[in-house]
């Protein structure tokens, strides 16, 4: 492309609308987050041996039948 | 951290002591591992879900929740915390069917509740309505979710008395001091905004310091505090955003970005979707690129900020991707009607048809024009009514959206104008100036294109300095915060006019406040006087008088350190290039000594511009050739083509 060479051409501005910016909705009143339940963890996550001891120790003799 | 050894018999106080300390993700590793060998573990899953929820992973906190319903039907809670967990991850039809399941009497109150909520965040505002109107009266969270819901029905004033009276009640808390500023942000009370957002960050600063407000700006590297409940409670994040969106639109763009930096660190997957959306908008100066890439991924996300799609569009059209936008535009006509005002989607519509057919664009913008100046006719009659009346706060009011009318307008009038402006056709841009003159006389822009217009018109340089003129005046002490082009105008201008005493004079006063500019900052580039240099070099050059535009070239680029840039680079070449076109035509004579001169500059050029890029790279772009896109590349080309014509 070929011209000759004029005066400098300013730049006509041709503004664009706003660019808008984002902000968080107001929220609605939340239930309360869910309450922590208790355990006993050693007991939940001992492993087979361990939980089978304490088994054992907790059986008398009247336990013998559900025990076998 | 992955692995954790369990000492038998300490498995309970590893943990729940980890849950004291929130440090959750490190109870999630284990949980997960023990969960691997206990896949039914109602106290595995149950403290998981804990952790989660607290870690605001929502989607994962459900999946847990949901497995404890189906394993413990008999636990109302484990159904109530699984639909709990779906709002929250904004899955608002599966929560409303799972808190439909439920159906113990002793939750009805939350149930309800819930449910309101769910409708809420799915935009169904007339069920959520009808639900909160279930809710007893008297508790305050009844008044904040009305509040809410007058929000979005842009009630604003009876929202914010809705969240101060449920305040009243509760005492402060975080939430309800940002929805109040939030509403006063909607209403433009930009300083009420501003003093409630303070107390936010205060009082997150004081409860917790954990939470590195302000850190990165600093400029220390801060671990993510992760999204935690906590963070959400403070209303931190909100607030900071809150902040940065009130100084974007007052255009402190620094303050806006620092606003963002200040927020509680996070790393960028973490981050919600408005923060990432203001985070690419306030940035696009400086990485147009990424700021692209976030508002694309955003467009993906569900749900994203509604100003997420205006905004790429404009993007798309500022930084003229007019293809992508036509065909963005054309992918998600679903999304239009939803995010896009009327306005606004004629707008983009008429500026992209502008590249493929100005004719139908010029008639699509004038359709427009004549509805914007229907409105700014009736809005300049209330304005007088109003004053008739004497009744201040409805003259205010009705200022402020005359304004807002008049801000609609210009991009549509200049748009129109633009169309003529690309023809060279400035007898007709001057005539829609003139017909735009009763609204517009007062306006920036407009009377900026004025002056542009009348300098361009061969003979109405007297016109063209009675615009620029006033422009420079008004920042006289600052001068160098005018645009260089403006300064350059109107030197030649007065040249023209043989009012050279004026022009030396401007010249002479840019040249002292860039001798000042270089004294506090040596590196920084300044190109005022350079600019104005060029386009008086160039004017010589046009009109035949080489030896003397050429020597103005030369002269402004000097030095080269400080003056060489893309744009001083493209004006000084461009003169060059004709020169060397009339030698080689043998239509003009030039002396030996002008030509060494030449020569010696375009050495300098090339000495100096290793670093200086010709094209700036575009942001959706490959980038161009490094070593071709440089001025040392070009200096040496000009040169070769001088020594072929010696």
């Amino acid at each position: 492309s070929h011209e000759q060479l004029g005066v400098i051409t300013p730049q006509f501005e041709t503004p664009l609308p706003p660019l808008q910016p984002a902000v968080i909705p107001p929220q609605f009143r939340e239930l309360p987050a869910p309450s922590l339940d208790l355990f006993d963890l050693d007991e939940q996550f001992s492993t087979e041996k361990v939980r089978l001891a304490q088994i054992t120790n907790k059986c008398g003799d009247d336990d013998l039948e559900y025990y076998v | 951290m992955a692995n954790i050894q369990l000492k038998e018999g300490e498995v309970t106080s590893t943990i729940y002591g980890m849950i004291k300390d929130q440090r959750y993700s490190e109870a999630v590793q284990i949980l997960n591992v023990q969960l691997q060998s206990y896949p039914s573990s109602r106290a595995a899953l149950s403290l998981l879900g804990y952790c989660l929820y607290q870690m605001q992973d929502f989607i994962n906190a459900a999946d847990c929740y949901e497995q404890l319903t189906v394993l413990h039907p008999e636990v109302e809670e484990y159904r109530l915390y699984y639909a709990q967990s779906l709002n929250k991850a904004c899955l608002y039809e599966e929560a409303m069917k799972v808190s439909c399941q439920i159906d113990a009497q002793q939750y009805s109150v939350k149930i309800n509740k819930l449910q309101a909520s769910i409708k809420y965040g799915a935009d169904d505002l007339p069920g959520a309505k009808s639900l909160v109107e279930n809710c007893p009266s008297d508790d305050p969270d009844t008044e904040v979710n009305l509040g809410c819901l007058l929000f979005k029905e842009g009630r604003y004033v009876e929202a914010c008395s809705k969240f101060t009276a449920a305040m009243q009640v509760t005492g402060y808390k975080p939430d309800l001091a940002y929805n109040i500023a939030l509403c006063h942000y909607m209403m433009k009370q930009y300083s009420p905004a501003l003093r409630h957002i303070a107390n936010v960050i205060e009082g997150g600063i004081k409860e917790h310091p954990e939470l590195s407000v302000g850190m990165t700006t600093e400029g220390l590297d801060v671990r993510s505090v992760g999204n935690t409940l906590t963070l959400h409670e403070t209303a931190l994040i909100e607030a900071f955003n809150l902040k940065a969106a009130i100084e974007y639109q007052l255009k402190n763009f620094d303050s806006a970005k620092e606003a963002l930096t200040d927020m509680p660190p996070r790393s960028e997957e973490e981050l919600d979707v408005v923060t990432l959306h203001n985070v690419a908008l306030m940035n696009m100066d400086n990485s147009p690129t990424a700021g692209f890439e976030k508002l694309q991924f955003l467009l993906q996300q569900n749900p994203f900020p509604p100003e997420t799609f205006g905004n790429l569009l404009l993007l798309y059209l500022k930084y003229e991707y007019f293809d992508v936008a036509a065909d963005v535009l054309a992918e998600n006509a679903h999304l239009t009607y939803k995010f896009l005002t009327p306005y606004l989607y004629d707008f983009i519509e008429a500026v992209i048809t502008r590249q493929t057919s100005p004719e139908e664009a010029y008639r699509k913008l004038d359709e427009m024009a004549s509805k914007q100046t229907e409105a700014l006719r009736k809005l300049t009659k209330h304005v007088q009514e109003c004053r008739i009346n004497r009744d201040d706060e409805a003259v205010k009011k009705s200022v402020n959206e005359y304004d807002d009318a008049l801000e609609k307008y210009i991009p549509v009038l200049m748009q129109q104008a633009k169309i003529y402006w690309d023809r060279e056709n400035y007898v007709q841009v001057e005539k829609l100036f003139r017909k735009s003159v009763e609204f517009c006389n007062e306006h920036d822009v407009w009377k900026l294109n004025v002056a542009h217009v009348l300098f361009m018109q061969d003979g109405k340089w007297k016109e063209a300095t009675g615009f620029y003129e006033p422009i420079v005046r008004k920042h006289y002490d600052n001068i160098l915060s005018v645009s260089a082009i403006v300064l350059a105008n109107l030197c030649v201008s007065y040249i023209m006019t043989s009012a050279n005493e004026e022009a030396e004079e401007l010249m002479r006063k840019i040249e002292k406040e860039e001798e000042q500019l270089a004294y506090e900052d040596p590196d920084k580039k300044v190109y005022h006087l350079c600019i104005v240099n060029l386009v008086i070099g160039t004017l010589y050059c046009a009109k035949g008088n080489y030896e003397f535009g050429i020597s103005r070239v030369i002269k402004s680029l000097e030095p080269y350190q400080r003056k060489l840039g893309p744009d001083t680079w493209y004006y000084a070449k461009r003169c060059f290039l004709s020169l060397i076109e009339n030698m080689a035509k043998h239509m003009i004579m030039i002396r030996d000594q002008v030509l060494l001169e030449c020569i010696a500059f375009l050495d300098c050029c090339e000495m100096y511009g290793k670093d200086v890029k010709t094209v700036t790279d575009q942001p959706l772009d490959e980038p161009l050739h490094a070593g071709r896109n440089t001025v040392t590349y070009e200096a040496r080309h000009l040169k070769t083509l001088f020594l072929k014509l010696h």
